[in-house]
């Protein structure tokens, strides 16, 4: 399970859920952007991160973590079959609307990434400050 | 050609032939024992290999991490039933050392599904070094160099 440090595991500066000057950390080892590519079509795109200054444990441990994300990924494998499996039922259904929440309507800091609580507080302080 | 080599080149291809039936058939459970017990065994892109970096779709150090995939496959991970049908043709060998050899193959796995789709879902090489362990060939390296960036929805079972 993926959850909130207090600090960043790189340079320990402190990162409690309220901070304002938190940002995405390049600690983070991946990240990845869905590609819509058509009605019928979209992809995940996935980017593992690694550092020139890495030492060759640091690499080594990269590499073994990797494998739970991707394609291949043990926690990760299912997503794209998650969304092949909706991508199919679309067609079939194009009057019709549903929205999934995970996590309710609201938004606020949690412990943990389980649910949308926290993305969603993300995007509505994200909002004002692209003047949206 | 020498009948050693002639033999060798037989001897190749039952280890080809051995391990596409292995996975072919779904008995997975006997996939780690392809390989040697300190190991590589790594999925990526033509263009990551090409350029360098070291990261894998799936990439395990060891059989016991090629055992820890089975495990997964078989309990933990939810996928739709699919079967692959590996072709392997063009077997090279690119160095001979005593025991180690350095390998090139050219594969293709065609994917069907449940509901019957087809979809020939992998092309690439496999660059491979085997080494001969208690009288058998081992894979100490394998390298599943995928020619395209993209994998259609999953990868579960192994290449």
């Amino acid at each position: 399970m993926l959850q909130l440090r207090p600090n960043c595991e790189c340079c320990d500066k402190d990162l409690p859920p309220t901070a304002a000057d938190a940002r995405i950390c390049t600690y983070e080892c991946t990240f990845c952007v869905v590609l819509p590519k058509g009605p019928d079509k979209a992809e995940l795109q996935w980017t593992y991160i690694g550092f020139e200054d890495d030492d060759a444990e640091m690499t080594a441990l990269r590499l073994a973590q990797a494998n739970l994300v991707g394609p291949a990924g043990y926690v990760s494998m299912e997503d794209g079959a998650v969304g092949n499996f909706i991508q199919r039922a679309i067609p079939g259904s194009e009057d019709e609307c549903s929205v999934l929440e995970m996590g309710g309507f609201g938004h606020v800091s949690e412990a943990n990434r389980t649910t949308e609580a926290s993305v969603r507080s993300f995007w509505r302080a994200y909002r004002p400050l692209m003047g949206f | 050609m020498r009948l050693e080599a002639v033999a060798r080149r037989l001897e190749l291809e039952q280890l080809y032939t051995d391990y596409v039936h292995c996975l072919d058939a779904d008995e997975i459970e006997r996939w780690p024992d392809f390989f040697t017990e300190v190991c590589l065994y790594r999925v990526t892109s033509a263009e990551n290999y090409e350029a360098g970096m070291p990261l894998g779709l799936i990439h395990a150090t060891s059989r016991n991490m090629l055992k820890d995939r089975v495990s997964a496959l078989r309990e933990a991970n939810i996928y739709e039933p699919q079967r692959y049908r590996h072709l392997v043709s063009s077997i090279k060998i690119v160095e001979e050392r005593d025991t180690t050899l350095e390998l090139m193959a050219n594969f293709l796995v065609v994917r069907t599904m449940q509901e019957g789709d087809m979809t020939l879902f992998a092309a690439g090489r496999y660059l491979d070094q085997i080494q001969l362990t208690d009288g058998v060939w081992k894979f100490a390296r394998k390298n599943v160099v995928l020619d395209s960036r993209q994998i259609d929805t999953l990868l579960a079972i192994p290449i």
